[in-house]
């Protein structure tokens, strides 16, 4: 018995391995679209771009970013979620995918159980930095400035349910000390606002940091990242005082969720191969990202973990778009 | 020290070939929709504003920028030979300068106005150069409170300077605003004004609603307009251009005048360019010898005016480039066609953009200095421009202006707004309501709101940090004063005379 089933196992084997490159290889058909569905000049836009290039050398298709803002990206990512599931339409999900999947409960899909993920491209974690002058010397001096201040630390954030916020919120969890996170529309108004003073401290990319850091303006306490991350030499992680934080935020690309999984393979292959390419490494790191190849798999995985990690933040600091 | 490397380092970056040929074109468009009466440098930038967006940004900036003080030059143009103002700031060329060309003297009254506003584009350059450091300097320590304040100060001095009624300002500066509030509240996650709508939810969109208001208004209104027929030409009588020595003694001071007028009016939120030159001509009558001459081809009733509205034209880009706070309605589209470039407006792009702050300063000089060239020699061309009949340009632009908005996004929805822009920004012209402070109110609106409700959070929630900061508490007295003096009578008469002289 036992070796008839592994026969028709080993004959089913054989026929998808016959089925899948049968089914791959008459895509793609006509031109690729990859949807990045924040403004153009951003990072996700960029970062899509270039992989739109290299693929359009691999492909010999042309693979085409479209950028689609409506409905703060929702509607985007709707587009590809009910549009063919053919594997001509792609779009790239952010580290911010998971937190406003939780915060906006009227979304009309569901990642994990509307998309198919294709692989993450790269991957950034966030910096704590002060001002120059500060008297915050590490780390663990901003927790006690966080304890003896009352009302806690003020720290900018981007928006509700943004990364920046999440992060400094459970930097409060965790260091059980309070936090005031003070919304700002991008980086540069807040840097003002934390060198004359008005913020304790402010959370951003390496890309925006760490220049800073270079002119003295700006000096950087700790990096989310699991480990010390290479562009930002010397700064210690958050984990070394808080052991439970670590967080990346990162770009993946996902599609329908119905799309053949030969296809997905096939994508998956050739973005792997792009993300090893020197010029493409650099161009990242001068985006402050490293590259980050998955499986499909692993994209899920971890998309998986953020949501429970923020569903954790959001429900006990009560963090809700009204 | 600073001062002259910055220049370097902008002169560098004017002069690279691409740069040039950017001013060029702005300069040349400039000139041509300054020429054409109904199309405005606001309708053109606004209807260019996603074109832009594939040039570099110095380049974008470098060209917007050219179209606006070009327009100031073509505008004067059409004024003086055919009477006919191609911009709101050459109404006033219109009196004299038309009368000097109907005594045959047009070729002097177009040198004295192109001469007049290069004297006065090099010495705004100039001051833009030297003002905007300290004025970062400080804005570096303005916190939100006083970002809040200065705005306020901003959109009073808005309602202060605006043509027409201060009611009809004031509403609109408030329907500006409360279209600001559309879309996701950054502070709470929160949707409002969305209807349920998904497509608003991001808010609503700077370009179509500018290209709406500005654009297609414009050409609605023309069209109901109709072509202007039988205008007398005079482009064939232009003889010698030189102005007489007499002639250059007389507007010399009248430059001079026109120049410091507009370098003040242009910085000031609201006033626009067409301001500083009624402003410039009210004075010229008020201190001449002889005020009857004026209306009938006095060379200082073309000078002071046409110095006083390019200089004004240079001076608004102060706010803009050091505050990121806009003073006329088409620093609100620099800002717009900013933000599409991903460069947030601010203190920061000094600092950041060097070479994009300091190239767009000195591309000011280098267009203004094209603008004589193309201006001068070449009048009679510019002149038979007027010949094109409008049922041929307007369709084209109207198409280009749904591909421009469609490409900035891909959305449908953002064409359907333009389109509702233009027909709200129709009502609008209709209803003697002026889009600018709309405009002006959309850009500073969401801006506003986010500082109040940072400078609370940062409070505490305690109001009294806007008049314990010294910086902010001034600010709100202006504004103060400012309100009680636009509603003492003798003001109000005043102002309009001013705006209606």
């Amino acid at each position: 018995m036992l070796h008839s089933k592994s026969a028709l196992a080993a004959l089913l084997l054989g026929l998808s391995a016959l089925a899948l490159p049968a089914q791959a290889q008459d895509w793609p058909k006509r031109q690729i679209t990859i949807t990045v569905v924040t403004a153009a000049g951003g990072s996700p836009d960029t970062v899509g771009r270039l992989i739109a290039s290299k693929l359009t050398e691999r492909l010999g298709k042309p693979v085409v970013v479209e950028n689609n803002t409506a409905g703060a990206g929702v509607t985007g990512t709707l587009n590809v979620v009910r549009g063919p599931a053919d594997g001509h339409n792609l779009v790239v999900l952010t580290g911010g995918a998971p937190s406003q999947e939780l915060l906006r409960p009227d979304q009309p899909y569901k990642l994990l159980k509307d998309l198919s993920m294709v692989t993450t491209l790269c991957a950034y974690p966030l910096v704590v930095a002060v001002a120059p002058s500060s008297p915050v010397q590490n780390f663990a001096d901003l927790l006690a400035l966080a304890k003896k201040q009352p009302g806690g630390v003020k720290f900018n954030m981007n928006a509700v349910g943004s990364l920046h916020h999440l992060l400094g919120e459970w930097i409060g969890i965790e260091g059980k000390v309070d936090v005031q996170s003070i919304a700002y529309r991008g980086a540069p108004p807040a840097f003002m606002d934390v060198t004359n003073g008005r913020l304790d401290a402010m959370i951003d990319t390496t890309t925006f940091i760490m220049p800073q850091v270079e002119q003295k303006q700006l000096r950087p306490l700790a990096i989310s990242s699991p480990g010390p991350y290479a562009l930002a030499p010397g700064v210690p992680t958050i984990k070394e005082t808080l052991p439970a934080i670590e967080m990346m935020s990162w770009l993946g690309l996902a599609m329908a969720k119905d799309t053949p999984p030969a296809i997905v393979e096939k994508i998956n292959t050739e973005v792997r191969a792009i993300l090893e390419l020197d010029d493409v490494k650099q161009k990242l790191a001068q985006m402050g990202n490293l590259p980050l190849p998955s499986s499909p798999q692993e994209m899920s995985v971890r998309i998986e973990r953020e949501l429970a990690q923020w569903k954790r933040v959001i429900d006990i600091k009560g963090i809700k778009a009204e | 020290m600073d001062l002259i490397s910055n220049l370097s380092l902008g002169i560098s970056v004017a002069f690279s070939l691409d740069n040039l040929l950017y001013c060029l074109i702005g300069a040349l468009l400039g000139t041509l929709i300054g020429v054409l009466p109904g199309v405005g440098p606001v309708a053109t930038i606004a209807m260019l504003l996603p074109i832009t967006f594939t040039l570099p940004p110095t380049g974008a900036l470098i060209m917007l920028a050219g179209i606006y003080y070009g327009a100031q030059y073509g505008g004067s143009t059409t004024a003086i030979l055919v009477n006919i103002p191609g911009e709101g700031s050459s109404i006033v060329t219109c009196l004299d300068g038309h009368a000097m060309a109907r005594q045959g003297r047009a070729g002097p009254a177009l040198a004295i106005a192109a001469l007049g506003s290069f004297f006065a584009g090099c010495v705004a350059t100039i001051i833009v150069a030297v003002v905007s450091a300290p004025l970062v300097a400080l804005a570096k320590a303005f916190g939100p409170a006083e970002y809040f304040s200065l705005m306020i100060l901003g959109l009073v001095l808005t309602v202060v300077l605006a043509r027409g009624s201060p009611v009809k300002a004031i509403a609109m500066i408030l329907f500006g605003v409360l279209l600001s509030l559309v879309g996701t509240d950054i502070h709470t996650g929160a949707e409002r004004l969305t209807f349920g709508q998904r497509w608003l939810s991001g808010g609503l969109d700077f370009v179509p609603l500018a290209m709406g208001v500005f654009g297609l208004a414009e050409i609605i209104s023309n069209l109901e307009k109709g072509q202007a027929k039988g205008q007398e030409r005079l482009a064939d009588k232009v003889t010698g251009l030189m102005p007489t020595w007499a002639d250059i003694k007389a507007s010399f001071p009248a430059v001079l005048r026109g120049t410091g007028l507009g370098s003040v009016l242009g910085v000031l939120p609201g006033a626009s360019s067409m301001i500083a030159s009624f402003a410039s001509y009210t004075l010229e009558k008020k201190i001449a010898k002889d005020p009857s001459r004026f209306g009938k081809g006095a060379i200082e009733g073309v000078a002071g005016p046409e110095s006083a509205n390019n200089a004004g034209a240079q001076t608004s880009f102060i706010p803009m480039l050091t505050l990121g706070i806009p003073s006329n309605s088409v620093m609100a589209l620099m800002i717009g066609a900013m933000m599409v470039q991903g460069i947030m407006p601010g203190p920061m792009v000094m600092e950041k953009q060097p070479a994009l702050f300091w190239g767009v300063v000195v591309s000011m000089w280098v267009g203004n200095a094209m603008l004589v060239i193309i201006n001068l020699p070449l009048i009679g061309i510019w002149v038979r421009l007027l010949d094109v009949p409008y049922r041929y340009l307007f369709p084209s632009i109207l198409l280009l202006c749904a591909i421009g908005v469609y490409s900035l996004n891909n959305e449908p929805t953002q064409v359907m707004m333009t389109a509702g822009a233009g027909v709200l920004g129709y009502l609008l012209l209709k209803l003697g309501c002026e889009p600018a402070p709309l405009l002006l109110g959309f850009v500073l609106g969401d801006m506003m709101e986010e500082n109040l409700r940072r400078a609370m959070q940062m409070s505490r929630g305690d109001p009294s940090i806007f008049v314990t900061s010294p910086v902010s508490a001034i600010l709100l007295a202006a504004a103060v004063v400012m309100i009680v003096v636009m509603v003492l009578p003798s003001v109000m008469r005043g102002r309009e005379k001013l705006v209606e002289d």
